[in-house]
């Protein structure tokens, strides 16, 4: 029997009270005077003045009391397991199948499981396991493999054990864990508390080498390349760093090939070509080239992106003898181009014109920027492209002329009886439709600078059902106005820095970005392909690292990037993380086996309950014993018969 | 006085430190209590005639009876009633007794004096010895109140005290009753059981009427209450320290055993044994007592 609390068992010196208690108390005696003691002598025995206890069982039973209490809080329980030696009952052989084991060193760690299991008492029984992201039992030694890449996970191989210790009391014998102490798989602090008297053995096998460049991650900086594309490659090495630099090669699935490299330390890599993206999918492999470590499966990384074509921006300039660097479509085309991605580009490939396009030309927004009017021919010609899906903006600025928004086919791109004000009155933005796809994403603090600017109001027109003022000044007059019909919009401002230096306003990037992506349609641009899962290798994906298309989901599985880093550490330190018994320590204190479903404060084999209920049938016992004692009254001598 | 008192209250007697008075009045519940004299008159009382046998006295001839009818015949008188009262008290520390209102000696001794009482209002003799170790004193049987006065002064003065033989007392005053009467021993009885019958059983040889008065403490018979008791042998001073209810009972059994074993010896060798508590009225005692000689 052990005790959790063994320090309370002093408290049991208590029992003294009682015993001085009844040693000294001074019992009230009533005194009677007889003439002969002869009938009670022989019933009363003689008192010595050593043997001044009186009631021995009270005293019996309040010191038993009082020696309960202290082994009941000292807490003690049974041992419910063996030590160790001799070897007895389920005998746990766990082997590292994670990808940072070679093929030689599993070779090696196979053989000295065999020579383990070998070595057993024949009452043994031992139980082969393989560790990787999680436990499987295998039926021999000869299905233990290694998973190149997968990811190891010690501390899933210490909730196994504890969880089968708990469960299967016939685990007495000890654990041998045969892995490569990697570092990096464990974990900051000990998870689950390791069953009290089992010993664990740690077998390792030198890895074959002292150097690991492996490719951790790959990046395509750009998603909207269209044909255009840049990936980044990292390259960690782990171990000692060589001395000549990293030769990579990315190939593409289409069968592109690009090279780079990185220093002998490893770091990033770009590569760029052109080339179109098959079914909006961006995929290929990057790979050391000539690596000749000896972990080979993170010498390459697979790679898909799903890509997204560029929205066409097409800006006519309005005024193309204004200055490139002053006129609206340059300021359009830097906010449209304006990223706030880490290294991705814009969506928008924004080019700037100095007349209309020509019909037929593949562009998802035309902007016409501060025009003087619009003829009818510019209107049909609008209202083509209109047509086959482009979306159209016009900036109206200082250049519009009253005349020249009458054209017969105006109603086609522009609000019927624009009027337009000599001289424009200073008005800020008062109304905001957060509700429109134009501004979607889009919040009041995004327009909080914007709502302040003093804005020139020149255009108004009657309202109409077919256009949905977005944007309002202050007297109802529109702003940004978009039909609701086709993908039209109207801005009434100019957007240059003439007047109001709108463009210099934080909203006016996000603004623009996200009118002429609602006019491009921006849903058309989204990609296609499937769902793209990526995962790593386990014990049950059991395939190679690459990108494995699919109808409904691709798959890309590529190596851990732990694993990829072969620094160890030293068996007391593997255990020390795990929290694992020392080599050479004595079984440590006794602490039950503690699973998931055993309160963190209980320890099997605790028997306190059963000492409460004997306190309890003492208590009654001692009460009884003390109501005996309690005197009556002593009658008269008139009333005695 | 104590004529107004009844008998049925034994405190008022022991209450009355004047034995002159107590025994007046206890002799007055008796008279209450019983029809006729409890001892017979004094004087000799013809009862019938016999025939002369060779050998009787010539002086106790009917001469009218051997006129009338020539036939010798002698009267044959009642036997004498005027017997001494020969009533010996124990005196020793075990009948220093008083637990509450009620006291053994003084219990004893109020016994004495009414008996006294009445056998000198009867014209009979009463002595009276007290008994310790050895007779402590002794007054021979006389009749008279003068000496009846002495009788309670001797009570009066007496305490008990010291522990004592009483069978050696009684064998030693025993010498001192010549004639032949009554001797009514008032002790508890405590003394060596068989001893003391022995030393009785000469008494009764030497053709006295022997009464053995027990006088007992109702503690004596039963144990008070439950709770711890400290215990004093009135002889001997010794100390008992017990709990009532763990001997209670088969105390109260050995002492009921005791007294009828002390019962039976005594009748078995004809004495007479009468036991009274002294929470019983001393009248109503007495009477008892003194109904139950009338009926043998």
């Amino acid at each position: 029997m052990n005790f959790i609390h063994a320090a309370f068992l002093a408290s049991g010196l208590a029992i003294a009270i009682p015993w001085l208690l009844h040693l000294t108390k001074k019992r009230k005696y009533l005194r009677v005077r007889l003439g002969s003691l002869q009938f009670l002598q022989p019933l009363v025995r003689d008192r010595h003045r050593m043997s001044r206890v009186e009631q021995w069982p009270l005293l019996m039973a309040r010191c038993l009391a009082i020696l309960l209490l202290a082994l009941i809080f000292s807490r003690p329980f049974f041992h419910q397991t063996e030590p160790s030696s001799p070897l007895q009952g389920e005998v746990l052989i766990l082997l590292d199948a994670s990808g940072s084991i070679t093929p030689q060193q599993a070779d090696e760690l196979r053989a000295q499981a065999a020579k383990t299991i070998s070595s057993l008492p024949p009452a043994a029984k031992p139980v082969i396991a393989e560790v990787a992201d999680r436990v499987t039992i295998l039926p021999s030694l000869d299905a233990y493999h290694p998973i190149p890449g997968a990811a190891g996970s010690p501390s899933t191989a210490v909730d196994w054990v504890v969880d089968r210790a708990a469960a299967n009391p016939d685990v007495t014998g000890a654990v041998h864990w045969f892995t490569d102490l990697q570092k990096s798989q464990l974990p900051q602090s000990p998870g689950r508390l390791w069953p009290s008297g089992l010993p664990v053995e740690i077998h390792t096998a030198a890895a074959p080498g002292d150097r690991n460049a492996s490719i951790s991650q790959i990046d395509l900086l750009t998603p909207f390349g269209g044909d255009s594309w840049e990936v980044e490659a990292r390259v960690q090495v782990s171990g000692m760093p060589g001395d000549q630099p990293i030769s990579l090669t990315l190939t593409t699935t289409d069968g592109k090939s690009v090279q780079s490299s990185t220093p002998a330390a490893g770091g990033t890599a770009v590569f760029k070509w052109k080339g179109e993206a098959s079914k909006g999918l961006l995929s290929g492999d990057v790979a050391i080239t000539g690596s000749s470590d000896p972990w080979p499966a993170d010498d390459h990384r697979p790679f898909a992106f799903k890509t997204t074509q560029p929205i066409k921006v097409l800006l006519v300039d309005g005024d193309p003898t204004e200055s490139r660097f002053t006129s609206e479509t340059y300021f359009l085309q830097k906010a449209l181009h304006a990223s706030s991605a880490g290294k991705a580009l814009s969506p928008f490939r924004a080019e700037v014109s100095a007349s209309l396009p020509a019909p037929g030309q593949a562009v998802d927004v035309i902007a016409v920027c501060n025009p003087p009017g619009l003829s009818s021919s510019n209107c049909r010609l609008l209202s083509g492209y209109l047509e086959q899906g482009t979306g159209l903006i016009i900036c109206l600025g200082n250049r519009a002329k009253a005349t020249g928004w009458t054209s017969s086919d105006a109603e086609a791109v522009f609000p019927p009886g624009i009027q337009i004000a000599t001289t424009p009155a200073l008005d800020t933005l008062r109304h905001l439709d957060l509700s429109h796809p134009a501004l979607a994403g889009m919040t009041m603090d995004t327009f909080s600078s914007l709502r302040m600017l003093p804005l020139q109001r020149r255009f108004s027109w009657p309202e109409s059902s077919d256009w949905k003022n977005v944007m309002e000044f202050s007297d109802g007059s529109p702003l940004l106005s978009i039909s609701a019909n086709r993908r039209v919009a109207i801005f009434t401002h100019q957007v240059n820095r003439e007047g109001a230096d709108l463009p210099l306003d934080p909203a006016f990037v996000p603004l623009m970005q996200n009118v002429f992506s609602y006019l491009a349609g921006a849903d058309h641009h989204k990609s296609q392909t499937a769902v793209l899962e990526t995962r790593t290798p386990t014990l049950e994906e059991t395939r190679p690292p690459g990108f494995y298309p699919g109808e409904a989901a691709s798959v890309l599985i590529s190596a851990d990037n732990e694993e990829s880093d072969i620094s160890t550490v030293t068996d007391a330190n593997f255990r020390k993380a795990l929290g694992l018994p020392a080599i050479d320590a004595p079984a440590p204190e006794a602490m039950e086996i503690n699973t998931l479903k055993d309160s963190p404060h209980e320890r099997a084999g605790e028997f306190w309950p059963w000492l409460v209920a004997i306190l309890f049938l003492l208590l009654a016992v001692e009460s009884a014993l003390a109501a005996r004692r309690n005197p009556n009254p002593v009658s008269s001598p008139a009333h005695a018969n | 006085m104590a004529a107004a008192h009844s008998f049925e209250d034994p405190h008022d007697f022991l209450a009355i430190e004047d034995l002159e008075l107590a025994s007046r009045g206890i002799v007055e519940g008796i008279w209450q209590g019983l029809r006729r004299s409890p001892f017979r008159g004094s004087g000799v009382e013809f009862e019938s005639h016999r025939d002369y046998r060779f050998g009787d006295d010539p002086r106790h001839l009917d001469t009218s009876v051997y006129a009338r009818t020539r036939r010798l015949c002698v009267k044959d008188y009642r036997a004498e009633t005027n017997l001494p009262l020969y009533m010996m008290l124990d005196c020793s520390g075990s009948m220093d007794v008083s637990n509450g209102s009620s006291e053994k000696w003084a219990y004893a001794a109020r016994c004495a004096a009414a008996l006294g009482r009445l056998a000198i209002n009867a014209q009979d003799a009463a002595g009276l010895s007290l008994l310790g170790n050895e007779v402590v004193d002794h007054r021979s049987p006389r009749t008279g109140r003068t000496h009846f006065q002495n009788l309670l002064g001797m009570l009066g003065q007496a305490k008990p005290s010291g522990g004592g033989s009483l069978a050696s007392a009684i064998r030693e005053v025993s010498g001192f009753c010549r004639r032949k009467g009554v001797v009514v021993v008032f002790s508890d009885f405590f003394d060596h059981p068989a001893e003391t019958v022995s030393a009785l059983t000469r008494l009764a040889a030497a053709r006295h009427d022997v009464i053995a008065f027990q006088v007992l403490d109702p503690y004596e018979l039963e144990l008070p209450g439950d709770g711890d008791l400290e215990i004093e042998d009135a002889e001997t001073g010794k100390i008992l320290r017990l709990s009532a209810a763990d001997v209670r009972a088969a105390h109260a059994d050995a002492v009921v055993k005791w007294r009828d074993d002390f019962a039976a010896r005594c009748r078995a060798v004809g004495i007479q044994h009468f036991s009274v508590t002294t929470n019983q009225p001393i009248a109503g005692s007495l009477v008892e007592f003194l109904q139950g000689r009338t009926v043998q």
